[in-house]
């Protein structure tokens, strides 16, 4: 959607509507409550949409009355007759950044905005009179005379409300899986130190017929306990896995996948959307969120994981999170870790070991392409994203489900856990069988590409922590003919010291599996 | 009193207690949500940086004029998903995808 600050012109395209259906394109305002469209919020239908071959389009003009006391939260594509809360299936929201930087062009804050890198402050800023339908955008919530102020609160808030923000929850917060203590992350060794009444367990918590709580490990019989629909206790203490209803919550027995917890590190260098596709790409399959964009990834995990109960009835089970909190999330998240990808050819190694892994990630084994063995291609710069120009952020197709010699993947199968589909809902049918069921799953079976400057100090790896170690997963990954783990091992031990990071860097997983 | 000393001590323990309480309800200094100061994980500055580079690409792509949202539709309302390419040019599910 694209909305003209100068004179209200507002369009709209969207492919893949159904012809046959009409659809209508609206505003909402959601004032003080969650971002949920809800009775209350102030919702402008602006026009409906015109089917236009493969596309849907709309353009029409705003008219200043809606600039009287009116802020743009949420745009909703809805089926037509329906409000955007009960029918709304496609969401915009403008992000953290475009409320900071559009406040700062509105005089509201002083600011980096301002700047311009080329000619210095202030020759080329527009007056706020210049687009006036920019007073639409709402600001951030965090009261600041300068962008510095409210990108310094911004990131303080947002780590109070990833540690300690229950949302009137079931008392896990984002931290209860991102831990402070393992790189905002979780894994199996560190699960066994926490005491049995953790949140993170609290889908165990049980009361037995005599009024003694304990834990429900086995999840027989759960009495007053969320259960093995909202948690596979056994899976979780022994691999560190979550369940996950990435595909729905309709099906809650046979509709869940086993997933390990990504760290939330160097997040702004493995958004960036594919050349097709999503906002921003985030989560193992890159859809993790609800809206697609990290803004709205609290969304979807508050109401994943933070309930009291298996309805997941917002109001009463938890709160959803106000825009402020997303806001705030949103700069914590982006503030974390590294801002920006190495450049590993030129980068300077100074051990024998190191340096050939190295050069092994980078140029392979000499072989022609395919089978050259290329770490760097998959993982640009040790990235998360490939060297293949505009399809950087690509999802692949890792395998990693098929990998029976792994004991974790073993280890799901064994469980009945369904088949993790990875990106989309689309059913997977790789054997011949309908999904839901231990070999099927929802999804075209790709994975996002994971950074691997993080790795070392967040094992185990993949979207189900099938490798525990780095050289597990590079001797079990590369192809037969480079199988040297070590030197790659060394790369990144060796690199780790020279970037003087506090804790990780690098990995050797290549997603190859054939040679 | 058997143990008058014993009685005084009790009761001023009692009365500092109590006291103690009300001015914990009274004088709670514990600040509202929004006050928190610093951030311990979080870096500001890595923040200011990322959102330089975002003011540079976004009036790059016209940004003081336009108003640019992505639609997303949501992964469970049974809509096709976007497709995402790889290198291959198409999606594959069962084979991963090899460069030409």
């Amino acid at each position: 959607m694209r909305l003209d600050l100068t004179d209200g012109t507002l369009s709209a395209e969207v492919n893949g509507l159904p012809n046959q259906d009409a659809f209508d394109l609206w505003l909402v305002d959601n004032g003080e409550s969650s971002v949920k469209p809800e009775p209350g919020d102030a919702m402008i239908r602006i026009d409906r949409f015109q089917h236009e071959g493969a596309s849907a389009k709309l353009r029409t003009s705003l008219g200043p009355e809606v600039l009287k006391n009116f802020k743009l939260d949420l745009v909703v594509v809805a089926r037509a007759g329906k409000g955007p809360g009960e029918a709304g299936i496609l969401f915009g929201s403008p992000s953290f950044f475009q409320r900071l930087y559009y406040s700062e062009q509105g005089g509201q804050l002083i600011g980096l905005a301002d700047f311009d890198e080329s000619s210095g402050p202030g020759t080329e800023n527009q007056s706020p009179l210049w687009a006036p339908f920019s007073v639409l955008i709402p600001s951030p919530a965090y009261a600041a005379d300068t962008a510095d102020a409210a990108l310094a609160r911004a990131v303080a808030n947002g780590e109070r409300v990833f540690s300690k923000e229950q949302f009137n929850g079931n008392g896990r917060t984002c931290a209860t899986c991102h831990r402070s203590e393992r790189n905002l992350t979780i894994d199996p060794k560190f699960i066994a130190t926490l005491h049995r009444h953790d949140p993170l367990f609290v889908g165990e918590f049980f009361e037995d017929g005599d009024g003694n709580d304990t834990n429900n490990i086995r999840c027989t019989d759960p009495v007053k306990s969320l259960g093995c629909k909202f948690e596979h206790p056994k899976l979780m203490r022994k691999f560190g896995l979550i369940l996950e209803n990435v595909d729905g919550m309709d099906n809650l027995e046979k509709k869940f996948v086993m997933r390990s917890v990504p760290h939330a590190l160097a997040l702004n260098t493995s958004l960036q959307p594919a050349t097709s596709g999503l906002p921003e790409m985030i989560g193992w399959s890159a859809d993790g969120s609800p809206t697609n964009t990290l803004r709205g990834f609290a969304i979807g995990a508050v109401k994943q994981h933070f309930t009291k109960t298996l309805d997941r009835n917002p109001g009463t089970d938890f709160r959803l999170p106000t825009e402020a909190e997303l806001d705030a999330m949103e700069a914590f998240q982006l503030s974390l870790g590294r801002q920006r990808d190495l450049d590993l050819k030129t980068l300077m190694l100074n051990n024998k070991r190191a340096i050939k892994g190295q050069s092994i990630f980078i140029n392979g084994n000499g072989k022609p392409a395919p089978f050259d063995g290329t770490c760097m291609a998959y993982h640009n710069n040790a990235g998360a994203t490939t060297s293949f120009g505009s399809l950087a952020n690509s999802n692949f197709n890792t395998g990693v489900e098929d990998r029976r010699d792994s004991r974790t993947v073993r280890a799901i199968i064994d469980a009945g856990i369904p088949r993790d589909g990875g990106f989309g809902n689309s059913v997977t049918d790789p054997t011949g069988c309908i999904a839901p069921s231990s070999h099927c799953g929802f999804g075209d079976g790709t994975f996002n590409t994971p950074p691997l400057v993080e790795a070392a100090d967040t094992a185990p790896f993949n979207h189900n922590n099938t490798f525990d170690t780095l050289e597990e997963a590079s001797s079990t990954i590369l192809p037969i003919s480079l199988t040297i783990s070590v030197p790659v091992a060394s790369l990144i031990w060796v690199t780790l010291r020279l970037l003087r990071l506090p804790h990780s860097f690098a990995s050797s997983m290549c997603w190859r599996t054939t040679a | 009193m058997k143990y008058p000393a014993f009685k005084f001590a009790a009761t001023i323990t009692s009365l500092l207690l109590v006291a103690g309480l009300v001015g914990q309800l009274l004088f709670n200094s514990k600040p509202p949500p929004e006050e928190v100061a610093e951030a311990v994980l979080g870096n500001a500055r890595n923040l200011k940086i990322v959102y330089q580079q975002w003011i540079t690409q976004a009036k790059q792509n016209g940004a003081d004029r336009n108003l640019v949202l992505a639609l997303s539709y949501i992964k469970v309302s049974r809509l096709s998903p976007p497709k995402l390419m790889d290198r291959c040019g198409s999606i594959s599910p069962t084979e991963p995808c090899l460069p030409r």
